[in-house]
């Protein structure tokens, strides 16, 4: 109780603080935002370098800084003078500005525009935790990179390309969301411009929910991530979307055998960009058409992104973000056994206010709407002595107010200051047997209001030339039980030179909302549900320790990281669940257990030239405990990955020609395998005796080894003045039929004898397309 | 709205159908033996006998001569008073030596040695449930009834139809009980299917209220664990059936299953 009086006291004194920090007064300083001259759009790690009086590149700049994800830098503790600040960023026309401080302003404004170069100069495709960013197990994700990446679609995606990196696993070739480091993908918080989306993916990641048309940034924290972020056990996936060129109006659209998408960008008015995009899938037409046989799910979705961007001042821009996605997943007609009808759907709508007040001090306001449904119907052998039956429908709809502020207050030391207030609404469905009264029911389910609460502070700072530290805590209160949380967040770095850094990270993270979920079905069956007096806030506690190298220049980085992580209070259906939405029992077919997950991580990361790429590796273990699965006994996750090695290449010729290649190789999947077969008689209900199989554990067996190499080939040339690109995308080169799943099944044998064998499944062999792009 | 630029893209998937490939693999099963029981008593009834068998390894058709045990040492005692040795029949039966008629409210232990694995289990016969009221709920078209609990006992019920042979639900759809002695639980019975529900069937809809030992409510709601499922998206959950048989490497059910009448229900 003590704690939780001080914890409060503490939540208080740092709010209050915020609104100190926006009056702080001191020495000067010069700030603003880094933008493309022709697009307007925000140039993330721009260097600012200052002379003072003259500039003399012969001699280290005075001071400097690097713009953040928002564009925007801050230079502190300058005095009274002339100064030359040199702008660089790669591609882009260096920019020279004379800054003259007269001392009538605590702040000077200079923000920048740059210009890209003529001629494209070395790209820096992956950005792997960059010695200059003290944030450990971070990947920062350029969408030049994206482009040159072989799909299963034609359409790049940023999901692909994350299942690439070590310590992201794949879960099935179905399966969705990302599995960071043995968590689960509701452990990863995914925030889209400071937006949370509980569901970023599409089915199988075939495609993430934000189209990468119109990403600006991707940054993964894979784990130990610092205080400002939270929510979430596991990792944080950071998507700032582009806000439309300011150049002129401009259209793409394509449309393709599965799948098509339109994207449009402009100017609205001298101080104003918009940017719409928008897809679509409809491979259930397609395989209704032609592969009428098939037993793989039926599958469309659409999503659309838009923003509108208004820059009312040089300290004060405004957007406002849509996202919209809607999945739709169901049996085909030549699956009798079962019967499933699957949605989910998701629709953000934020208002995102950026400042810079008089002493630098930029600050971040957003407000959003949140609301994710899904659905989820699921019959199994209606008429056997196996049936049953499944159907939820959790609907969940949050308001959030977020604001963060960050001051770089001194040359070494950068503050940040936040807060998030939650109004969560948990409308909650869930039977056994499905009825469209149910919907309509008032006391069928349940229906749970929440207020979350969480307020963060972040030191980051240069101690000495060899050592950086990133400390902060964060404080949360969740509502529903009055649950006080506090998480402290620690990162330090110490260089031993430039070019080798030791990294170490200690986080501690909750969870107030679960998604349990079946382990028995591959299908989604997400029941989001809150912490409450019998269901705990999920915690997590993580240590990371790594090496980062650099060699020839920085065209090479060599990371390699090991990571432990230990989860308690997780949540998941217990072994045969029954679901009566009429009285209070949900919360008892819930069994409450934790897990553990611990690992290598390799990376070498060619970062410069034409010919870029990367491998990655990771030794892992994950493993779970429940108590009223397994008997109790620990047991590994379906996601729970021995070895798993990535290796992409894309190499670029005269900038024409692009190869891209990406093979990986990984431990088959665990599932479940019953060590024998018995003939055991129906109790109570007579009929003939039937054989069954003996299952002992939770995930015993391992599918065969997963590899697979993927080809990406494209040309660009010009005819009849008009530029196109042509491509051929290979899935699959070599045709392995991986396994999707394997299970029992009784085969007659000539004699007319039924013998338990295993069967096989594998979805997706060798699969060419080509393509070509005309721009006019 | 003007359009600068327009990019047009078209995708060709040259070789689509035919996607996903089914076949039958040798993967290197584990194979672990464990003995299994199975006995059903109900009340009014012979003492059917206990079946011992031993599970077999996947890829081989089941042969009950493989399966079946030979060299048990079994015995049954009778409400913790009369003991009756269980003697070898065929195919893993083991029956007394004269027979003799289940009755309820009975306790029912059987004692099982096989080599260095003992076997233990125990069983109450159920009452004949007592049922206070019938009904038809026309959402999903199942029936359910209204029965008095007692604490050892769980209840599920079948529905019937008949024009000249009955026809009646494979399986129960969910089992009741409850912790107070004196209540009253509703049982309901699986949806009838919809050839069933009209015509010469629509008024002829019976349920049948079955009492078992508590010890089968565990059973019921784990049992698909240990299920065929043919499909490759919906599978086994692997975690352990909950059975009512204790020892080493041992499962199975010996269970005492009280049926009530059929009552037809309007």
């Amino acid at each position: 109780m003590k704690l939780n009086k001080i914890s409060v006291a503490i939540f208080f004194l740092l709010a209050f603080s915020i609104q100190e920090l926006w009056a702080q007064t001191g020495d000067y300083s010069v700030s603003g935002f880094v933008t493309d001259a022709v697009t307007g759009e925000v140039l993330v790690g721009t260097n600012i370098l200052i002379y003072k009086d003259s500039l003399n590149i012969e001699q280290p700049p005075i001071t400097g800084a690097a713009a953040n994800r928002f564009g925007y830098y801050a230079i502190p503790e300058l005095l009274t003078g002339k100064y030359i600040m040199l702008i660089r960023y790669i591609g882009y026309k260096t920019s020279v500005k004379e800054v003259t401080i007269t001392g009538d302003a605590a702040n000077y404004n200079y923000s920048v525009e740059l210009y890209p170069a003529d001629i494209q100069l070395e790209e820096v495709v992956v950005e792997g935790e960059r010695k200059d960013k003290p944030i450990t197990s971070t990947i920062d994700i350029t969408p030049d990179l994206l482009a040159k990446l072989p799909t299963l679609s034609g359409e790049v995606d940023l999901f692909n390309l994350l299942e690439m990196l070590p310590g992201v696993n794949r879960a099935s070739e179905i399966s969705s969301g990302l599995y960071v480091r043995g968590g689960s993908p509701d452990q990863t918080l995914t925030l889209v411009d400071g937006v949370i989306v509980y569901n970023p993916a599409h089915l199988g990641n075939i495609a993430s929910t934000f189209n990468s048309y119109a990403l600006s940034d991707v940054r993964l924290i894979k784990g130990a991530f610092p205080a400002e972020y939270g929510g979430r056990l596991s990792s944080v996936l950071d998507v700032k979307l582009r806000s439309g060129t300011k150049e002129k109006d401009k259209g793409t659209v394509g449309v393709g055998l599965i799948n098509s998408f339109a994207a449009f960008e402009g100017p609205l008015r001298s101080n104003s960009t918009y940017m719409i995009s928008g897809r679509v899938m409809y491979y259930d037409l397609l395989q209704s058409k032609l592969n009428k046989s098939s037993t793989i799910p039926r599958y469309n979705f659409f999503d659309l992104n838009a923003k509108i961007n208004y820059v009312l001042s040089e300290s004060n821009i405004i957007s406002i973000s849509g996202l919209f996605s809607h999945d739709h997943v169901y049996n085909p007609p030549t699956v009798t056994d079962t019967d499933y009808d699957i949605e989910w759907q998701n629709i953000n709508l934020s208002l995102n206010w950026l400042q810079v007040n008089t002493s630098s001090l930029l600050l971040n306001s957003i407000i959003s709407f949140i609301k994710y449904k899904f659905s989820s119907k699921i019959g199994v052998n209606p008429t056997a002595v196996t049936s049953y039956t499944y159907y939820s429908n959790p609907d969940l709809t949050d308001f959030y107010i977020r604001q963060n502020a960050e001051l770089r207050w001194h040359q070494d030391h950068t503050l940040k200051l936040g807060f998030d207030m939650a109004l969560h609404n948990y409308d909650l469905l869930y039977s056994d047997v499905y009825n469209e009264a149910l919907e309509k029911d008032p006391y069928a389910g349940k229906d749970i209001t929440s207020i979350e609460a969480s307020l963060y502070f972040q030191s980051e700072s240069q101690l000495t030339s060899e050592i950086k530290t990133n400390l902060g805590g964060r404080f949360y209160y969740f509502g529903n039980q009055k649950f006080l949380r506090f998480e402290p967040r620690i990162s330090v770095s110490f260089s031993f030179t430039p070019n080798i850094i030791l990294k170490g990270a200690f986080a501690v993270a909750h969870q107030f909302l679960h998604l349990i979920v079946r382990n028995d079905i591959t299908l989604p069956t997400d029941l989001w549900y809150p912490s409450t007096k019998r269901i705990q806030p999920g915690k997590s506690t993580q240590y990371v320790l790594g090496l980062d190298t650099y060699w020839f220049d920085q065209s090479y980085a060599f990371t390699v990281e090991g990571f432990y992580k230990k989860m308690q209070s997780l949540y998941e259906f217990r072994n045969s669940p029954q679901l009566n939405p009429l009285d209070d029992s949900i919360e008892d077919q819930f069994t409450q257990g934790q897990g553990e997950a611990y690992g290598v991580e390799l990376f070498l990361n060619k970062q410069k030239g034409n010919f870029t790429g990367w491998i990655g590796y990771t030794l892992s273990w994950s493993v779970r405990q429940f108590d009223k699965l397994n008997a109790g006994k620990v047991y590994h996750s379906r996601y729970d990955r021995r070895h798993d090695f990535s290796l992409v290449l894309a190499y670029s010729l005269f900038n024409d020609f692009n190869v891209g290649l990406t093979w990986v190789y990984a431990t088959g999947q665990r599932y479940t395998l019953p060590p024998g077969q018995f003939l055991f008689e129906p109790v109570g209900v007579g009929g003939s005796q039937e054989i069954q199989f003996n299952y002992t554990g939770i995930n015993t067996a391992q599918f065969p080894a997963y590899h697979k190499l993927d080809l990406n080939v494209s040309y660009s040339f010009k005819w009849f003045n008009s530029d196109f690109e042509a491509y051929i995308n290979i899935y699959n080169v070599y045709n392995r039929y991986n396994t999707f799943a394997q299970y029992v099944v009784l085969k007659e044998s000539e004699d007319g004898e039924k013998i338990p064998v295993i069967k096989q499944i594998a979805l997706f062999p060798f699969i060419p397309s080509a393509g070509i792009a005309i721009k006019f | 709205m003007k359009f600068i630029t327009v990019l047009t893209w078209l995708t060709f998937i040259l070789l689509f159908s035919g996607c996903e490939s089914e076949e039958i693999v040798n993967v290197e099963l584990v194979y672990e033996e464990y003995t299994v029981v199975q006995a059903e008593l109900i009340p009014g009834k012979y003492f059917p006998g206990v079946r011992f068998t031993r599970t077999l390894p996947l890829g081989v058709p089941y042969n009950i001569k493989d399966a079946e045990i030979k060299n048990i040492t079994a015995y049954l005692r009778i409400n913790g008073v009369q003991v009756i040795p269980l003697i070898y029949t065929a195919d893993g039966l083991y029956k007394p030596k004269y027979d003799f008629y289940i009755d309820e409210g009975d306790t029912y232990e059987l004692f099982a040695e096989h080599g260095e694995k003992y076997i233990y289990s125990i069983t109450i016969i159920p009452l004949k449930p007592e049922v206070t009221s019938t009904n038809y709920d026309g959402n999903d078209y199942h029936l359910y009834a209204d029965v008095n609990a007692k604490i050892d006992e769980v209840y599920a019920a079948l529905w019937m139809v008949s024009v000249g042979n009955a026809i009646r639900a494979e399986t129960f759809h969910s089992v009741a009980s409850s912790d107070d002695q004196n209540s009253t639980v509703r049982v309901r019975t699986s949806p009838i299917p919809e050839e069933f529900l009209s015509g010469i069937y629509s008024g002829n809809r019976r349920i049948q209220v079955y009492a078992l030992d508590k010890s089968f409510k565990n059973y019921f709601y784990t049992r698909n664990s240990g299920q065929q499922i043919n499909d490759p998206f919906i599978q086994g959950t692997g975690g352990a059936v909950e059975w009512n048989v204790q020892g080493d490497k041992v499962i199975g059910l010996f269970i005492g299953v009280t049926p009530g009448d059929i009552i037809e229900v309007f």
